[in-house]
């Protein structure tokens, strides 16, 4: 045994997990949200708004922690190019994380539109009225909400190998709770 | 548009009231009743459905639909324009009428019976015209929703099914900014 901790601390794995909640709703709502002309268009925009700067918060609270703790380290044995591709998307994906609700606050701003939040918050615009700038982040936002989503289902995937698959204790790093090891029979 | 017509009685009501309604030869001195339904919260914090109209101060001058018909296509934005610009501002009450229970808050193609309370709340003054083309009204959207602290939308669902598609407009049309008509540059 070494001194490195085997698993993300319990802050992280809670931010991780209330986060991928979060986002996974984000999407849905998002998708959502334009597709419809019905009263409940209102109330999606308000917690695709709200939701989309409270990620935003936590996205950048998880960051300190997570230089501030580190990672624990993957298994020796796990393939180098397996090692690279974690790392590239795990940066992906923080970059997203952060990027998403500027985009989308930015879209706003340089429409002029009001951002108001649940609760009456009010977020001042930072950007000046710009029809081009507005459909450069609109359709930045629009795709790259896209890419998001296949990134979040490539780490869900990924996930999921290495508890059902491989194994090889990387899923229980991030799991909320021990998991019940039951031994199977072999 | 008969078959819109058709699949939409409540268009005979605008229809009727189109053909019917006595017309001025100015934006100054027509009235502007909105059909939509809002929440307005009193100091007091009760809450009441209203419906505002505008009226307007210039006195209305009534004119006939054929001398409506020699006017050219686009004299309503020339003597408004001309009006501000030589009478001054112009001006408009801003009315609330406050539904009673019961009352079609849901549905803005039902007018409210006679004599239900108003409020004057305000007035809108006009001091300047702007073009649109070119205007600083141009690229922003006008959404129904985006209301001031007091005011919410109520359970007409309309002014949600607008914000919902002048987004979509305004995103579409934002996207194709360099086409837009503008003002020729005179040259020297």
């Amino acid at each position: 045994m070494t001194n490195e901790p085997h698993r993300f601390a319990l802050l992280q794995r809670l931010l991780h997990w209330l986060m991928a909640v979060g986002i996974f709703t984000m999407l849905f709502i998002g998708v959502g949200m334009v597709s419809t002309v019905t009263p409940k268009y209102l109330p999606l925009i308000l917690i695709h708004k709200t939701l989309g700067v409270a990620l935003l918060v936590l996205v950048l609270i998880r960051l300190a922690l997570r230089l501030y703790y580190g990672a624990p380290p993957l298994p020796a044995d796990l393939p180098r190019a397996t090692k690279f591709g974690a790392a590239l998307s795990h940066q992906a994906l923080y970059a997203l994380m952060i990027i998403m609700p500027l985009l989308g606050l930015g879209m706003l701003w340089a429409a002029a539109y009001p951002v108001v939040l649940y609760g009456g918050i009010q977020i001042p615009a930072l950007l000046p009225l710009s029809d081009g700038l507005h459909t450069l982040l609109w359709n930045a936002h629009f795709y790259l909400a896209f890419a998001f989503f296949a990134l979040v289902l490539l780490h869900l995937a990924a996930g999921m190998f290495h508890a059902l698959v491989r194994r090889d204790g990387i899923f229980e790093k991030m799991a909320l709770l021990p998991l019940q090891e039951t031994t199977p029979a072999e | 548009m008969k078959a819109f017509a058709r699949a939409n009685p409540e268009f005979a009501a605008f229809a009727s009231w189109a053909k019917t309604a006595p017309w001025t030869g100015s934006y100054a001195e027509e009235p502007y009743n909105g059909l939509n339904s809002f929440i307005f919260t009193n100091a007091s914090g009760a809450e009441h459905a209203v419906r505002w109209s505008l009226l307007p101060s210039a006195e209305p001058v009534p004119i006939s639909k054929a001398e409506l018909d020699e006017r050219g296509p686009d004299f309503l934005e020339q003597e408004i324009t001309e009006r501000v610009r030589t009478a001054g501002s112009q001006r408009w009450t801003m009315l609330i009428t406050v539904a009673d229970p019961g009352d079609p808050t849901a549905d803005p193609s039902k007018a409210w019976p006679q004599g239900r309370r108003t409020v004057q709340v305000g007035t809108l003054v006009v001091q300047r015209i702007e073009p649109e083309r070119d205007g600083p009204c141009r690229d922003i959207n006008f959404d129904p929703t985006v209301l001031p602290p007091g005011i919410r939308v109520s359970d007409d669902p309309f002014p949600a099914a607008r914000s919902s598609v002048y987004r979509k407009s305004y995103d579409l049309r934002t996207a194709e900014a360099e086409d837009y008509p503008r003002n020729e540059v005179v040259k020297p």
